[in-house]
């Protein structure tokens, strides 16, 4: 059992993750990414502590991402894509492109760990993405705090007074053909709204949803604090429309208040739109490369463990980071037991 | 030999690709070499990089110098690959510093003129601070093949299958007189056709005829001692026999406690809990029907009372419904405050739910419930529809209510806790340490957690936590040895009042009381030498080198090996 090399694509959390955990047991691993680094969707997410830590994992990434480029056993080929998967199981080889040159790796197992997309929010025009400045995307939110640490209105910066969080935006969307969760978007906004609101207590906070989701041991508490906190105010209704005004940057929208049941408008300094994740848009060719199978949703299936092709992550449904990493050492371990144990 | 006897520092300056030169001039440079001890200073564009971190290994190797000072970034960039090139280049991981002149300096002070003197203060500081490292050396200790799983459920079956395949050792330890556990009690799975029984008897069967497992049932556990590689169990049989089960590492699946909810009301016999539900379902062609034989039509799902947060009720409940609806043809509603839709597949099965007539109600007041005619009546505030005026606008007549268990910590887990020496929140689930580690690994090494002690989760998330717990056994148990630095905390028992702050404040169970010293603090003079006197000692492999023991150490009796008080008054400037 010397030559036991695991390919691993996607140079997101997961694939990291599993990387790292193959390293442990002794197993070599190369990670192909298409980007030029790796870290993938999760390495660009702030911090989101309050008064005190959030549970958000963004630190966790940025520890994981450090401690590959340590290693020697985790070989990290970036800004690479796939060309051709050949050989036979437990002797696969792959062709890889990078920089316009073609090699060729070998590998003894493969680990598909592509991660997902997020919603293009001009999909949904009528919330004004693309079109209003101070519409902005959850991730664009994250960047704002990770890059200058503080929110500000895109059109003047200008502290917001209030901000709306929209939920379910590319998610759990007929008219898109979304018919899934993306599990992780609730948890996403509450624990901005509590890092913004702790950073400027005067900022009023609304988070528009349809029925929140929990996620893992520390929500309860985090629900908790969110229902009982006065500038947050969470409102069980999807706005139907953002409008915007010939000549000031303010936003309208239009939605049902739940308490009185009449259609209200209102108007906000900035809104967020908390989208969702989908499958990858080269889910399909890297679908057919590996023979992997498809659920409904187009998220990815398992193929049979003795395939020696293994899924971690996202790429069969949103995941937050740390189930992702979770998943990503049970996938691990389901590569050593195939690969012949300990 | 003092450490300082023989001192010859190497310095490293990295430019931080450029993000530091209006500091590192020529001048400085200058200053740097030019302070006590220096053998040499050396600059670099970049030593973040790996590669770059390799040159210097060769640099150190061929030079004089026994420890080494960077300038430039956090530590934390270099920490790791120093330890490495510190390995290679045959010089101790330990006797090295950074002077971290670029949050402590170039970040903070825009005026040019400060921020040069500070750097320079910052840097001889640093130098000076570095004459009292000393090495820290390794130890190691044999790791066994075996590993241990408490728990008979369906996460630790799968954990210790899990395990087994990766040929490793395990025993698995139940108090129950079989393994099985509450997934037993499910009769479908939510997201695909099959019964949950039969592929439940399976993985049984597996983790029964496995030549790796050995199943030890009836059995509780009264005793843990030993360390990550070899613990030891203390278990005890109905008999009142006690046995020792060796394993290098456990993985702790003992589950959650369900309270019924029989209160008032709620001790209707119409009312049942999602397990018998689950029972009436198991029997696909069996009609549904009431005590005196009449057809059940009506059932209503209640959920959120309690479970908030946990996903479990609601995708059951979803599944159950489907079930009733497609093939007993009953009413069926769905009373909730959220639809939990964040499994996979889950938002699809809601929706075909709700398109079979399943019918699907919000609440943010609790429904009040009442007897009408020998049937449930229920009064809820639906949310969506957004009528005004009427204080309960729904009213449902149902022949069976479904009403949720409370889902709660294990009453044993206190027990538990304290005899693995692990920290219990107060929330009574058993804690991760660190989030960073993820969650399924305890703060006492060797020690892993999964499913519903940790948390209850749905099956399908559980049993992932079960595969990644046995992966961190394999992890440890496949290196065969454990090599760890002595980079831990070491109490002087001469000045040790056995007062027992620091037992307590440990949060990884690594400081024991005994009697091995010479003497302790009471100790004046004309002791017998034979006699050995009470004293705090650090067990070094359970030791993370946290410090909490040496600041809450009223005596001053406790160092940090690799973070002494000398080295940070020096760095203080003191």
């Amino acid at each position: 059992m010397t030559d036991r090399n695991v390919l691993i694509i996607g140079g997101g959390i997961a694939g990291i993750t599993a990387g790292l955990e193959l390293a442990e047991m002794g197993i070599n691993s190369t990670i192909v990414e298409k980007e030029n680094h790796i870290g993938g969707q999760a390495s660009v997410f702030s911090c989101k502590a309050s008064e005190k830590c959030n549970k958000c994992f963004a630190c966790v990434v940025d520890n994981q991402i450090q401690e590959v480029s340590r290693r020697s056993t985790v070989r990290v080929v970036a800004g690479s894509t796939l060309k051709q998967l050949s050989g036979e199981r437990g002797r696969f080889k792959v062709q890889i492109q990078s920089n316009g040159n073609d090699t060729q790796l070998k590998a003894s197992a493969l680990l598909v760990a592509t991660g997902v997309d997020f919603f293009d929010a001009r999909r949904k025009p009528e919330y004004g993405y693309g079109i209003f400045q101070n519409v902005i995307t959850a991730q664009d939110l994250d960047e704002m705090l990770r890059s200058e640490g503080r929110v500000y209105r895109p059109s003047d910066g200008q502290v917001p007074s209030k901000i709306a969080f929209f939920q379910c935006v590319g998610s759990r969307d007929e008219t898109i053909g979304h018919l899934w969760c993306s599990k992780v978007c609730c948890t996403y906004a509450l624990r901005f709204m509590k890092a913004i609101r702790h950073q400027n207590p005067e900022i009023q906070t609304s988070f528009f949803y349809i029925d929140i989701q929990p996620l893992g041991r520390s929500f309860e508490s985090l629900l908790e604090s969110c229902r009982q906190d006065e500038g947050m105010h969470l409102i069980r209704s999807l706005p139907s429309k953002v409008y915007g005004h010939r000549t000031s940057t303010d936003l309208r929208m239009r939605f049902i208040d739940p308490l009185s049941g009449e259609i209200v408008e209102e108007g906000f300094d900035l809104v967020v739109l908390s989208i969702g994740m989908t499958p990858r848009q080269d889910a399909d060719r890297i679908a057919s490369l590996f023979q992997i199978p498809k659920n409904e949703e187009g998220f990815y299936r398992s193929p049979l463990e003795d395939s020696g092709i293994f899924l971690s992550g996202a790429c069969k449904g949103p995941r937050d980071i740390p189930s992702t990493m979770i998943d990503a050492k049970a996938a691990a371990h389901r590569i050593v037991k195939y690969l012949g144990g300990i | 030999m003092r450490s300082s006897d023989v001192c010859h520092i190497a310095v490293f300056v990295d430019q931080c690709k450029g993000a530091l030169s209006h500091l590192l001039d020529e001048e400085m440079i200058q200053y740097i070499s030019g302070l006590p001890h220096v053998v040499s200073c050396s600059q670099d564009e970049d030593l973040s990089s790996s590669q770059r971190f390799e040159k210097l290994t060769r640099r150190l190797s061929r030079g004089r110098a026994d420890r080494v000072v960077i300038v430039g970034g956090s530590p934390r960039v270099y920490e790791g690959s120093f330890r490495r090139v510190g390995v290679t280049a045959s010089l101790n991981p330990y006797m090295f510093l950074v002077a971290n002149i670029r949050e402590q300096v170039a970040w903070v002070t825009p005026d040019a003129e400060k921020a040069k003197d500070k750097a320079k203060a910052v840097v001889a500081k640093t130098v000076q601070a570095a004459r009292s490292l000393t090495p820290i050396e390794q130890e190691k200790f044999e790791i066994l093949k075996e590993a241990v799983v408490i728990g008979g459920g369906v996460v630790g079956i799968r954990a210790a299958s899990a395990l087994a395949d990766a040929n490793i050792r395990v025993t698995l330890l139940t108090r129950a007189k079989d393994i099985g556990g509450k997934a037993i009690q499910l009769s479908h799975f939510y997201d695909r056709p099959d019964e949950v029984s039969s592929w439940f008897a399976k993985q049984v069967e597996g983790v029964k005829k496995h030549p790796n497992v050995k199943l030890e049932t009836s059995v509780e556990l009264k005793g843990f001692e030993g360390h990550l590689g070899n613990y030891r169990f203390h278990i005890e049989d109905l008999l009142g026999r006690r046995r020792v089960v060796k394993g290098a590492a456990v993985v702790l699946a003992t589950g959650y406690d369900v309270v019924p909810n029989t209160e008032g009301i709620f001790g209707h016999k119409r009312f049942i809990s999602p397990p018998q539900m689950e029972a009436m379902l198991q029997d696909v062609g069996k009609p549904l029907v009431d005590e005196k034989g009449k057809p059940i039509q009506t059932v209503t799902f209640i959920l959120d009372l309690v479970n908030q947060t946990i996903k479990i009720d609601s995708a059951n409940a979803v599944k159950n419904a489907m079930l009733l609806r497609k093939d007993h043809g009953c009413t069926v509603y769905v009373v909730c405050r959220d639809v939990k839709v964040s499994l996979d597949g889950m938002e699809k099965q809601y929706r075909k739910t709700r398109e079979m007539g399943v019918i699907f109600i919000k609440y943010d007041d609790p429904p009040k419930f009442s007897l009408v005619n020998g049937q449930i009546n229920l009064e809820v505030k639906e949310v969506s529809t957004q009528m005004r005026g009427e204080e309960y606008n729904l009213s449902i007549l149902s022949d069976l209510v479904v009403v949720s268990e409370e889902f709660v910590a294990s009453k044993d887990n206190p027990l538990l806790a304290d005899i693995l020496g692990i920290p219990l929140p107060k929330e009574g689930y058993l804690m991760e340490d660190n989030p960073q580690f993820t969650q399924i690994r305890a703060n006492r090494r060797g020690v892993f957690m999964a499913g519903g002690c940790r948390y209850p989760q749905p099956l399908e998330e559980t049993l992932v936590e079960a595969e990644a717990a046995a992966s961190g056994v394999t992890e440890l148990l496949s290196r065969g040895m454990y090599v760890y630095d002595l980079a831990v905390a070491e109490i002087d028992p001469a000045k040790c009042a056995a007062c027992l702050t620091c037992p307590r404040v440990c949060p990884h169970s690594a400081i024991v009381v005994e009697g091995y010293a010479e003497k302790n603090i009471y100790v004046t003079g004309g002791y017998e030498k034979e006699f050995k006197w009470r004293a705090a000692r650090v067990l070094p492999t359970q030791c993370y080198g946290c410090g909490v023991c040496v600041g809450s150490c009223p005596t001053k009796a406790i160092t940090l090996k690799h973070l002494t008080d000398t080295e940070i008054s020096l760095r203080l400037g003191g």
